[in-house]
């Protein structure tokens, strides 16, 4: 069966993970796993900074995949458990990690954190998860979320963001895609769905989520939000979350090389011209995406010459 | 048939005989029901879109033309489009004896065969709810080549900010929470949306917003092609005139509430009656004879 638009959301990533090389590949498009490794320290960091990870902390990733984020906290928390639909991504995941003593992996069958227990965690987190959903489950998901949070609990989630410019143009693409399609079959399940704060807010408030803050001035949405949080306690979170500002919200500069990146995945731009506006530009945002960049086309290349 | 349904497919085999297409259109169990519902439908549209007899009006979803039967005898033509074969078999029959209406078949998110800058309005109702939103962005799209520039489109989808929204979303989530999942979602689900999106949408379609209407589980939005300034003036005030026979009112979202929470088992349907009864307002007196219809009529 070649129809992966007939897949349920399960086997749309048992399949991109079929072997440890594509799973890394699937999982944000890095070419290998040194420039794996970096992005998932740059998500790690935003993700320490945004919960205030403590070393008694119990951590849940929704979504972990092959634990890319989870292999940079893990050192800095108690527990972490992973959750993820597809068991060929927790398969790599449990080589990275383990699956016992601090870490735990959970497969998941459906939009339902089965067998994950009430009240559990300190803080949770999900990245680049809720972009490949469905609203209904972005939304189920988050009252799950808050199920398994401890009362005063923590969670980070970010998701495409419509209401930003580069936001806007990275949904052209599924746009214009769909249509050149044909349209005899459907969308693609795990295809990349967005969202305004506005709506985020809706569930979060649904959800039984306070929001403690929110970064929506990039093609991401990124929001920190707290169960049940204290007036005290709240207040607290936001000054952390103000005070970590920096390490935490994609930054206009991100915002500006991700639309460099769109634009040569439209066709708009070269590669080459992007490479060279990079240059050796020494900023650490810069530096990531320069060597993202530079995998690619070293990965494309070895393709060609195969 | 374990084939996938696409969009075309699920709406074809909704209207494979023309009592079920009427029933899918609106749930009309009867023709005399569905020429009332689309009186309704056309006195909003003519409320929202000024038609004209001098009007060329175009219709996105007709189904079996509901509405466009109504608005037929009062526009210069009336243009339905559909992507069911089915649908517009029964639109034709519906039709007959007007030569002023024609339809079109859509195969994908195109209105492909309509001209540029041809119609003074267009229209669509309880077709964007249905709708993925890169269909509906498409859509607008489409909406704004096909009307002249200072043409008017009005439209409604479900208003997820709204409780009765929400409420009616629920509906949606639970269904799903509910499946094995094995299944991908239906093909032809209801979706919704806030108001902020919507206004990106018509943003980038190129259209100028001119009134919503948000009291409602539904947004209510009425947008213009390129208008002048002064124009635009012109259409608010105008449809602030007639604000009432566009709009759903408050009390209209708090009636559709009360429905969501019968569906839900959180009210009880003796005691929503009774307090009806004792109403005089006119969206009280409609939603009295539905909810006798739907939630008694059974017993």
């Amino acid at each position: 069966m070649s129809d992966t638009e007939r897949l349920s959301y399960e086997s749309r990533w048992d399949r991109s993970a079929a072997t440890p090389e594509e799973a890394l590949i699937a999982v944000d498009g890095s070419a290998s796993e040194a420039v794996l490794k970096r992005t998932g320290e740059w998500n790690a960091g935003q993700v320490k900074a945004a919960l205030d990870l403590q070393p008694t902390d119990r951590v849940l990733e929704l979504g972990c995949g092959v634990g890319r984020i989870g292999l940079e906290l893990l050192p800095h928390c108690a527990e972490w458990h992973g959750a993820d639909i597809s068991n060929n991504m927790l398969q790599v995941a449990r080589e990275w990690l383990g699956d016992s003593g601090r870490v735990k992996l959970h497969k998941l069958d459906r939009t339902e954190l089965t067998g994950l227990e009430d009240d559990y965690f300190d803080k949770a987190y999900c990245v680049a998860v809720f972009i490949h959903m469905d609203k209904e489950d972005v939304y189920l998901y988050l009252r799950e979320l808050a199920r398994v949070l401890k009362p005063g609990g923590r969670m980070y989630f970010e998701t495409w963001n419509l209401d930003d410019s580069v936001g806007w143009r990275r949904w052209m693409m599924e746009v214009n895609a769909w249509a050149a399609n044909e349209q005899r079959r459907r969308k693609d399940v795990s295809r990349n769905q967005f969202t305004v704060i506005d709506e985020l807010r809706l569930f979060l408030e649904h959800a039984g989520l306070t929001e403690v803050a929110s970064f929506t001035h990039s093609a991401w949405l990124q929001v920190v939000a707290a169960l049940e949080p204290d007036a005290d306690s709240l207040e607290a979170m936001r000054e952390n979350v103000e005070a970590n500002a920096g390490t935490i919200r994609y930054s206009e500069h991100w915002n500006h090389l991700f639309r460099g990146v769109i634009e040569v995945l439209c066709g708009d731009r070269e590669m080459q011209s992007l490479l060279e506006e990079l240059g050796t530009r020494e900023d650490p945002e810069t530096a990531l995406f320069r060597d993202y960049l530079k995998e690619q086309v070293r990965r494309a290349r070895s393709l060609e010459s195969q | 048939m374990s084939e996938e349904q696409i969009y075309e497919s699920r709406w074809d085999g909704s209207a494979d005989s023309p009592d079920k297409a009427r029933v899918a259109v609106d749930g009309s169990p009867d023709e005399q029901t569905l020429r009332h519902t689309g009186a309704g439908g056309a006195r909003l549209l003519k409320a929202a879109l000024d038609i004209q007899p001098t009007d060329r009006v175009f219709e996105l979803g007709c189904g079996v033309a509901r509405v466009g039967r109504e608005l037929a005898p009062d526009c210069a033509e009336w243009h339905g489009a559909d992507i069911s074969r089915n649908m517009l078999r029964v639109a034709g029959e519906r039709l007959r004896g007007f030569d002023n209406t024609h339809l079109h078949k859509l195969d994908r998110t195109e209105l492909k065969g309509l001209k540029d800058d041809y119609f003074d309005k267009a229209y669509a109702v309880a077709v964007l709810i249905h709708l993925d939103k890169e269909d509906v962005l498409l859509y607008l799209h489409e909406l704004a080549r096909v009307l002249k520039p200072g043409g008017l489109l009005y439209f409604d989808t479900w208003n997820l900010a709204h409780e009765a929204g929400w409420k009616r979303w629920l509906l949606e989530v639970d269904h799903w929470a509910s499946s094995d999942q094995s299944q991908r979602k239906d093909v032809s689900r209801n979706q919704f949306s806030v108001l902020k999106e919507i206004r990106l949408y018509l943003e980038h379609a190129g259209l100028t917003d001119v009134a919503v209407g948000t009291e409602s589980p539904f947004l209510q939005v009425i947008a213009a092609r390129q208008p002048s300034p002064v124009d635009l003036a012109s259409l608010r005030r105008r449809v602030e005139k007639h604000e009432k026979e566009i709009f759903y009112s408050a009390r209209w979202g708090e009636l559709f509430s009360i429905v969501m929470d019968l569906i839900n088992g959180r009210a009880d349907v003796d005691a929503v009656l009774a307090d009806l009864e004792r109403r005089d307002d006119e969206d009280s007196a409609q939603f009295r004879d539905y909810i006798r219809a739907q939630f008694k009529a059974e017993k």
